[in-house]
């Protein structure tokens, strides 16, 4: 039977199980790469913190509870690192801010190019996707980082509001104010696209 | 419910997260009124578009980084428990020792000691407990003497406070018989 994340949680905490820390990377390693890399906005910083995020949960095995959802725990300590990253961010004035990170991603990041393309699609079609991604990134970009916590974790990490409740430590009441919120102000930077009919 | 608070639970009601009873009243207006259905249909496109982002791969080095960082942050784990261990046994070994050789008090052994275990505690040898063992307070079981620590306290205080008194002479404290 395949081990839940809580039971490798549990064997990372009381037998420092290498291997059952090996498992919960493997299994959370993209999820946790890409929180890091919609909320930061920037593929290198996204690949150095993501590993950050793991080092943080293999230090503070110690702290888990098995009462909480393995993700929750995980979470929590990728949205600190996300948060302190963001501040040192703010408080370093010769590193870009998020917007001039975004705008500075030119037609050579093949990267971004590649995780986007299917083979089938054509390279118009590769390029049509690449612009719609800058210009989520840009409208992702312009919310608060609070708001824009909430929207990634529900949006894309598929978590509940009373996940996402536990992690950002709020009622879920206010989750779904935030999450309404951000779509809102979301609506005002992509409905051109929407109506463009892409 | 009014078109404006129904329009405030639209993304919950797209999410699943409203409680039953008002996910049903949600329901039931966007199935009367156009303007909230048109309102859902565009906050559903927003969410749509959204979801085209489809994210990034790790890094061809990304597990390297990481296991570098692990290293470099702390001790590997094996070593951990290996130190852990070794502290234990040697701990252990140094508390057979000292048992061996009488230097443990016989407070971990209770409240009610033998002459042997007095004889420790006191610092003398056995000999001279025996000697002495008329001026200390004690009980009998049988044959057995038996000492209660408490009176035995009691009894230490009342000879410092004795300091003249020569019922035992110091001359007579053979710390050396103990520690043979």
């Amino acid at each position: 039977m395949i081990p839940s994340d809580e039971e490798l949680m549990l064997k990372v905490k009381f037998d420092n199980d290498t291997s059952a820390f090996e498992s919960l990377v493997q299994r959370y390693k993209i999820a946790l790469l890409n929180f890091v890399y919609r909320f930061i906005g920037d593929q290198e910083t996204a690949q150095d913190l993501s590993q950050d995020v793991f080092i943080r949960l293999w230090m503070s095995a110690e702290t888990y509870l098995p009462v909480a959802k393995f993700a929750t725990f995980l979470y929590t300590i990728a949205k600190n690192v996300c948060l302190n990253a963001l501040a040192k961010l703010k408080s370093t004035p010769q590193i870009q801010s998020l917007s001039e990170v975004i705008a500075s991603q030119d037609g050579d990041d093949c990267e971004l190019l590649d995780a986007l393309s299917d083979p089938n699609n054509s390279p118009e079609k590769e390029l049509l996707g690449r612009e719609l991604e800058q210009r989520i990134t840009k409208a992702i970009g312009k919310l608060s980082p609070e708001h824009r916590l909430v929207f990634i974790l529900t949006e894309y990490d598929d978590l509940s509001y009373q996940d996402v409740a536990a992690i950002i430590q709020c009622p879920v009441g206010t989750v779904a104010s935030r999450k309404n919120a951000a779509v809102k102000t979301l609506r005002r930077y992509l409905e051109p696209l929407r109506e463009g009919g892409m | 419910m009014k078109c404006e608070e129904i329009r405030d639970r639209l993304t919950e009601f797209l999410d699943e997260e409203l409680p039953e009873d008002i996910y049903k009243i949600v329901q039931t207006h966007l199935d009367e009124c156009e303007d909230c259905r048109k309102e859902l249909e565009s906050l559903k496109s927003v969410l749509n578009v959204c979801q085209q982002w489809k994210g990034i791969e790790p890094s061809r080095d990304w597990e390297s980084e990481l296991k570098k960082k692990l290293n470099k942050t702390q001790r590997p784990p094996e070593m951990e428990i290996e130190i852990l261990r070794s502290a234990v046994i040697g701990l252990s070994q140094r508390v057979l020792k000292l048992e061996e050789k009488g230097a443990l008090p016989p407070t971990l052994e209770g409240e009610i000691m033998t002459v042997e275990e007095l004889a420790r505690y006191l610092r003398l040898s056995v000999d001279k407990v025996f000697e002495i063992v008329n001026q200390i307070p004690k009980f009998r079981i049988g044959y057995e003497y038996r000492f209660v620590r408490e009176s035995i306290d009691h009894w230490i205080r009342s000879l410092e406070r004795n300091s003249d008194s020569q019922s035992i002479p110091y001359s007579d404290w053979n710390i050396e018989d103990y520690e043979k």
